[in-house]
């Protein structure tokens, strides 16, 4: 019995590539509706979400403030900076299944690109996170010059916290956290179809995760070292966090995250050649 | 309506220029839905015991929904689906749209293709009918720019009014499948597959929407509509095509078509098959 659930070729991966890239513009117009559109009938509308971050943030710093040994306005520039980076990663794992479910009804009766839902998805993810970002930038602008001297910024030549050329690679890392989060929702919303447990099961992993990843404690030490060296979404939050609070810049960490990106994306590819015909029949 | 019958009475012609659809030996098992989490907990449960017999290619059930279907549909041809109810009318309309990926067998369709299967499905109901416009317009695939040419014609065809600027949840029902149906119909595709929709809406609705649709057609050319409105059928095809379980039963003149189903006892008419 012949039936569609066979492998399609590597070139339908290509050419839904090529047809979802020509489609960006309208791909991403939907992105924003579904970004905006959560917020409709409210007051402020989608700086909701950047309240939402800001409070978490002030609640983790007043809470933990100097538990670290730093200062509270460095530890309030760390937990802000983190917690904006890990929220990228998060949102891309916990929402990945939901991709293709979500529109299920659109699925089964229009022809579709399945990686135009990807792009979409990704759009609504990179939307949020332009309404996190007031709050890294706060704390990098406002917070960080107050650290060392308290008249702004520190010697010239040191590696500093706050803005520097340095934070040119923290730019890198948002656009490689797109890249990311693009084979996580393309993956994880293939799977996701035929497991549907994995979308209540994600938001729990990464509400362990993030106990478990140095976004409001430091990896320097002991067992807490260990954890964050073995933890790949660490080393994806250092690319991010590390040059924007005066880390240098950690070569280890980025071939992690290479790796991480190259693996990743081959995953998808396989895993979407392997369920793209056969997807719609599970809606 | 000459012009049309002449294409209809028309011998298969040598050359495929004039088709517009080419099915051959068409083939399609649906999956019968059943959770890729079960076959793996019946695959855990069996390891358990020291077997390991589930296949999760072939675990579950199918449904035959197409079953060697071959036909071709000429340009300027409106085809009529008909037949009960699981005959596989709406999934041989899916195949056509390259919804559903054959089995086995070849599905040609050369031209642009748009479809009609439900007129309301993208709608945000706390948007306003303007936004949802955009929103439709996006989800089927046009740009900014060609939604902006149609909108006129939508607001138009959809005659809301000032609801227009209102959120769609304040609409009633038939307002809203008026303004679904006003986008879905507002692209001139050169071929239309409609399922079942025509008939919704209110009296005044349905010639509407049957003129648009005419209109729609007469300017760009094939239609696929599956109906079982015997006076749709008549007022749009020229020719229909008879499902059962999956197979044709017949393919050819409207009456006779129509005729001979309308005489079929519903005995003689088989069932779905499960296997």
């Amino acid at each position: 019995m012949a039936i569609a659930q066979n492998f399609s070729p590597f070139s339908a991966f290509v050419d839904d590539a090529r047809a979802a890239s020509k489609e960006v513009n309208r791909w991403w117009s939907l992105s924003w509706f579904d970004f905006a559109s959560q917020y409709r009938r409210t007051f402020v509308g989608a700086f909701w979400q950047t309240f939402e971050t800001l409070m978490f943030v002030s609640v983790i710093t007043l809470l933990l403030g100097t538990a670290f040994g730093r200062s509270l306005n460095e530890y309030a520039v760390y937990v802000a900076v983190g917690v904006v980076g890990w929220n990228i990663l998060s949102n891309a794992i916990s929402d990945g299944p939901r991709v293709f479910i979500n529109h299920g009804g659109m699925i089964q009766n229009m022809k579709i690109n399945l990686l135009g839902l990807v792009i979409r998805k990704v759009g609504a993810q990179f939307y949020q996170f332009c309404f996190d970002l007031p709050v890294a930038l706060f704390a990098v602008l406002i917070l960080a010059p107050g650290i060392e001297t308290g008249f702004g910024a520190g010697v010239e030549g040191d590696v500093q916290a706050g803005l520097s050329l340095a934070s040119l690679t923290s730019l890198l890392a948002v656009v490689v956290f797109i890249i990311n989060a693009a084979w996580i929702s393309l993956f994880l919303g293939c799977v996701g179809v035929f497991f549907r447990g994995l979308r209540f099961a994600l938001p729990a992993l990464m509400r362990f995760m993030f106990f478990t990843t140095p976004i409001f404690w430091y990896g320097d030490r002991g067992i807490r070292s260990i954890v964050a060296t073995y933890n790949p979404l660490a080393h994806f939050l250092e690319i991010f966090r590390g040059p924007l609070i005066g880390n240098e810049i950690d070569l280890i960490s980025w071939t992690v995250v290479g790796v991480v990106t190259v693996i990743g994306w081959i995953l998808a590819i396989f895993t979407y050649l392997r369920v793209r015909a056969s997807l719609v029949f599970w809606l | 309506m000459s012009e049309l019958q002449k294409t209809a009475d028309m011998p298969a012609p040598t050359d495929d220029q004039d088709l517009a659809i080419e099915v051959k030996d068409l083939h399609l098992f649906l999956p019968i839905k059943r959770s890729a989490s079960q076959v793996l907990k019946q695959k855990l449960r069996n390891a358990a015991r020291g077997s390991t017999r589930v296949d999760f290619e072939h675990a579950g059930v199918y449904v035959r929904a197409i079953d060697g279907i071959s036909l071709e549909i000429h340009k300027g041809d409106r085809v009529g689906l008909i037949g009960n109810n699981g005959a596989g009318k709406s999934t041989f309309l899916k195949v056509l749209a390259g919804i559903y990926q054959p089995s086995s067998g070849e599905c040609i369709v050369k031209g642009s293709v748009e479809t009609l299967f439900t007129s309301k499905l993208v709608m945000d109901k706390d948007a306003s009918g303007y936004e949802n416009i955009y929103l439709m317009g996006y989800s089927m695939g046009l740009g900014k720019a060609q939604i902006a040419a149609l909108e006129q014609d939508v607001i138009d065809f959809a005659d809301l009014g000032n609801f227009l600027y209102l959120p769609v949840r304040t609409y009633s029902a038939g307002m809203a499948t008026r303004l679904g149906f006003a986008v879905a119909t507002s692209v001139r595709p050169e071929i239309l597959l409609i399922d079942e929709v025509v008939g919704a809406g209110d009296k005044d609705f349905r010639t509407k929407a049957q003129n648009r649709i005419s209109d729609t057609i007469s300017s760009s050319g094939t239609l696929v509509l599956a109906s079982h409105s015997d006076s749709i059928i008549q007022n749009f095809c020229n020719k229909v095509c008879w499902l059962d379980t999956g197979q044709v039963r017949f393919f050819g003149d409207t009456e006779e078509g129509l005729a001979l189903y309308n005489a079929t006892p519903t005995e003689a008419k088989s069932n779905v098959v499960v296997e």
